[in-house]
């Protein structure tokens, strides 16, 4: 499954970085992933720490 | 696997559920030549409610469309249980199929046990009854029998099958349960769809993916929370700041510091239900807000309908007649008084100057001779005491007669003592003066008596119309049940002050909620900047920067989103109702709030409570269309006795239009005979009185006909002739 | 009257009216009676007939006195209509002095007055105001005045 058409166009229209807006469609998609698979709390907390740490380390000045 | 493209269902199994006894084998559904309505007819109570209870089942796992004849019943076939000895696997199937062209899905329940001797219970008066079990979600069951559910869910795109492992999950993705009273529509059940309105919203947040998103708001939320956490103690500056920002979220969220809600105990709302529990209001910030928006629509609906009530009483114009009839009613005493003493003074007046005037001429006589007297002197001047002791004293009479002379002095004094004797003739001089005034102002013309007569006539006539009045609202208010309109005004009062009091308080609020917004965004600022102060934080400072950056962003997503699915939804809800309705003009306006209940409004007012059963099924159906459209999402519709319940035009309308709106969608409808094929007659766009069949023949797929027997125990689906 | 009289009042006996006239003076005074002196005194009644009395020009001696009236029961207004009467009467100013021989020729004069009282109100139509009659004569007489 993907992401619903009508939120993608909702996030590219918002007045923002294209890279935030890369990382909101990724945060999505996790989220969707989250919800079909069996992983637990901790190890999702932890990946989705993970995933913010890249990007500030990637976009940070 | 994921689509979203149209789904039908291709084939319904069963195998002794309910009334099925036996094997059905498939029973095929699928769409031919692009033909999507298929029709199931049976009359009541040969199965046709159960075949959507069975769609509900194999997919839920529930029964919602339950007869009252079917409860105290297993859910297996009876016949099937008492074919079988003891000892015997009995075996129970519901099996769908659906899918289109790219992907087909199979979903089947099987249930097994083995038959033990039924277990009898003996009631009150004697009677025997089987004894039934319900086993957790899987149905009543036989006391005494252990069943067994084997459950598959598989898929294919072509050949082979795949199975799913979790089973619901993947069910509740082709349709998610809140929707499911939208797909599998009961005609007999509507009144639950207005309160299935309501839970709509998680439905369709779930197809737009808007859920995704919320939970994304709230795992960024909890993210945020533990990065937090993890700044606390490590620097008191920050965690001032970030103790004030919880204070204002605990209270934008009516929160305590463990993070449960807080109520407003001492201040219990409005009950809104009959018999229902005290209400109480989260007592600050938003859900306040939203507690008390719904105790005033609650507010404003009653008023509504005591208005309603009111009208029905003539009640605007019946309050002007009571206060009027009271105004007369207090008047009238007062005038009549009036009256009765304007008629006493004339009488007192004739009683008092009758007298006079018949007397006038003794009167004249009186007058007359006292005047002769007088003036030839025979009436004495009354006397001046003070001036016969000024005489005396003078010892000189003006007349110059010496008074020192005794003799003339005793002739003053007998000449005062003489004249004192006629003192009484005074008396003469004065009535005279009394009776030639009385006479001089003898009024010859009738004045006083006309003036008399004409404000007894003015006032009598002021007293017929009033009575005239009272009369022609007495007639006017009779049937009116005055005690229960002057109930109905006062309650409906007492509803206004408090509603105009929530108002106030609304208002409070809103501006309250800003105030602490402003107030934690200002603290997140500066906690944000005191953690970036601090080299041991900066890290944490960063992530927690980025994640309330997003936090925002996401939700002007949900709200953007939102509002975009709800104003769509809402517009093509009205669209389809409107069409649909052949009272254009008496809905003015079909409105998807933003809990996603649908209320339907004339001029303003909220009428959705009053629709007819017809009308509420094509609200329902205008919605389920608007959902699919926006959506995109083409699941199956299943309707029970669709067209029973509605008057001729919306049928016509629903034949002829339906299969236009919802030309996507398969549509299986379970139907009787009479409401499918009996005559539509009176109705203007239908001049050759078609039924529904022939109305929607051309878009027929497939008819089955439902054959109980009786004696058998059995439905079995038949062809139709 | 504006003159200090009650020097000149003392004396004024009680009046009387004739035996056979006492029921017919309750009568007309009571309070649920149908006559135009309903709730009022026998004073009026006795002005009134007195009235008629001199008009018709009746004076009629009583049978058997009953002086039931008190003198004040009678306003300064009436003891003057009583003594302009009696002046007229006697045509001698000085019997006005004499309380005694006014009021007896008052008496008579009311005594015989009575039945044109009695006649105009008797003479009233069902339905019509108690005073209408007395009203049309008080017109009648005024006009003619």
């Amino acid at each position: 499954m993907s992401i619903n058409s009508d939120i993608e166009k909702e996030i590219d229209n918002l007045n923002i970085a294209s890279t935030e807006k890369a990382l909101m469609k990724k945060i999505l998609s996790f989220e969707l992933e989250k919800e079909g698979s069996t992983k637990g709390t901790k190890k999702y907390t932890e990946d989705y720490g993970k995933m913010i740490d890249t990007y500030i380390s990637e976009n940070s000045e | 696997m994921a689509d979203n493209k149209q789904r039908s269902f291709l084939s319904i199994r069963l195998k002794n559920y309910r009334q099925y006894y036996g094997d059905s084998g498939k029973i095929s559904l699928a769409p031919q030549d692009g033909k999507l309505i298929n029709i199931i007819q049976g009359e009541n109570g040969e199965g046709k409610s159960n075949i959507l209870n069975a769609m509900n089942y194999c997919l839920y796992q529930e029964e919602p469309h339950f007869k009252s004849q079917y409860s105290g019943m297993p859910i297996v076939n009876i016949r099937a249980i008492n074919d079988a000895a003891d000892g015997d696997e009995v075996e129970m199937i519901v099996e769908l199929e659906l899918g289109n062209e790219e992907i087909k899905y199979k979903i089947a329940r099987k249930i097994t046990f083995f038959k033990n001797k039924l277990i009898k219970q003996v009631d009150t008066e004697g009677r025997e009854t089987i004894s039934v079990t319900r086993i957790g979600n899987l149905g009543s069951f036989p006391t005494g029998v252990n069943p067994t559910a084997k459950n598959s869910f598989q898929w294919s795109t072509g050949k082979d099958w795949k199975t799913e492992v979790n089973m619901e999950h993947h069910i509740h993705k082709l349709l998610p349960p809140k929707l499911k009273s939208f797909f599998f529509l009961d005609g007999e059940f509507l009144d639950e769809i207005a309160s299935t309105f309501k839970g709509v919203k998680k439905g369709v947040d779930e197809l737009s993916q808007l859920n995704l998103v919320y939970i994304t708001i709230a795992d960024i939320k909890k993210m945020v929370t533990t990065y937090e956490r993890q700044s606390k103690g490590t620097d008191t500056e920050t965690d001032t700041y970030l103790n004030e920002k919880q204070n204002h979220e605990n209270w934008l969220e009516s929160k305590n510091l463990k993070g449960e809600t807080v109520y407003d105990k001492e201040n219990p709302g409005l009950k809104m239900e009959e018999g229902g529990s005290v209400w109480y209001h989260p007592k600050s910030g938003k859900p306040r807000e939203e507690s008390k928006k719904k105790e005033l629509d609650f507010l404003k609906q009653k008023i509504h309908e005591i208005d309603e009530q009111l009208q029905k009483n003539n009640s605007s114009v019946s309050q002007e007649w009571s206060i009027n009839l009271a105004k007369i009613e207090k008047l009238l005493p007062k005038k009549y008084e009036s009256l009765e003493e304007l008629k006493s003074n004339k009488i007192k007046y004739l009683v008092q100057e009758g007298p006079f005037v018949y007397l006038r001429e003794s009167v004249t006589f009186a007058s007359n001779l006292i005047d002769k007297k007088r003036k030839v002197g025979q009436l004495p001047v009354k006397q001046n005491e003070i001036f016969v002791k000024d005489l005396l004293e003078a010892e000189k009479c003006i007349c110059g007669t010496d008074l020192h002379d005794e003799k003339a002095r005793q002739n003053i004094i007998d000449w005062q003592k003489n004249s004192s004797k006629d003192s009484k003739l005074d008396a003469c001089v004065e009535i005279g003066v009394e009776f030639r005034n009385k006479l001089k102002n003898f009024k010859k013309d009738f004045s006083v008596l006309d003036k008399f007569r004409s404000d007894i006539i003015n006032l009598q006539e002021e007293i017929d119309n009033y009575e005239d009045d009272k009369k022609e609202l007495i007639a006017k208010l009779k049937g009116i049940d005055e005690i229960k309109v002057k109930e109905l005004f006062s309650e409906k009062t007492a509803k206004e002050e408090l509603r105009d009091e929530t108002l106030v308080e609304l208002a409070e609020i809103k501006t309250d909620i800003k105030s602490h917004e402003r107030e934690r965004n200002t603290c997140e600022v500066d906690y944000n900047r005191a953690m970036k102060n601090n080299s041991k934080l900066k890290g944490v400072a960063d992530k927690l920067e980025l994640l309330q950056k997003l936090h925002k962003t996401f939700n002007i997503v949900r709200h953007n989103v939102t509002k975009k699915f709800q104003d769509s939804l809402g517009e093509n809800t009205e669209a389809y109702f409107k069409k649909l309705v052949w009272k254009e003009t008496t809905f003015s306006d079909v409105v998807l709030q933003e809990d996603y209940s649908l209320k339907v409004l004339n001029d303003g007012y909220d009428v959705t409570h009053d629709l007819s059963s017809g009308e509420r099924l094509v609200l329902a159906l205008s919605f389920i269309a608007a959902v699919r459209q926006i959506s995109g999402y083409k699941f199956p519709l299943v309707i029970d006795t669709p067209i029973g319940k509605i008057s001729e035009t919306p049928k016509t309308n629903l034949g002829k239009f339906y299969p236009k709106y919802l030309a996507d969608t398969q549509l299986t409808l379970l139907v009787t005979g009479s409401e499918y094929e009996s005559n539509i007659v009176g109705v203007k766009d239908n001049p050759e009185n078609h039924s529904v069949r022939k109305l929607i023949k051309e878009s027929v797929n497939v008819e089955y006909k439902l054959n109980y027997n009786e004696k058998k125990k059995q439905t079995t689906f038949g062809d139709y002739t | 009257m504006s003159f200090s009289s009650a020097g000149f009042e003392i004396g004024f006996p009680d009046v009387a009216y004739d035996a056979d006239q006492q029921t017919t003076f309750q009568d007309l005074i009571k309070d649920d009676g149908n006559s135009i002196f309903a709730g009022l005194t026998m004073a009026d009644v006795f002005i009134y007939a007195m009235a008629l009395g001199v008009k018709h020009n009746t004076p009629k001696p009583l049978t058997k006195r009953i002086p039931y009236m008190p003198p004040e029961a009678f306003s300064e207004n009436m003891r003057w209509l009583m003594r302009s009467v009696a002046i007229l009467d006697s045509e001698d100013l000085e019997i006005f002095i004499d309380h005694s021989k006014v009021v007896k020729i008052a008496e008579t004069f009311a005594n015989g007055g009575m039945q044109y009282l009695l006649k105009m109100i008797n003479e009233r139509v069902s339905g019509e105001d108690i005073e209408s009659i007395f009203e049309t004569a008080l017109r009648k007489e005024i006009k003619n005045s």
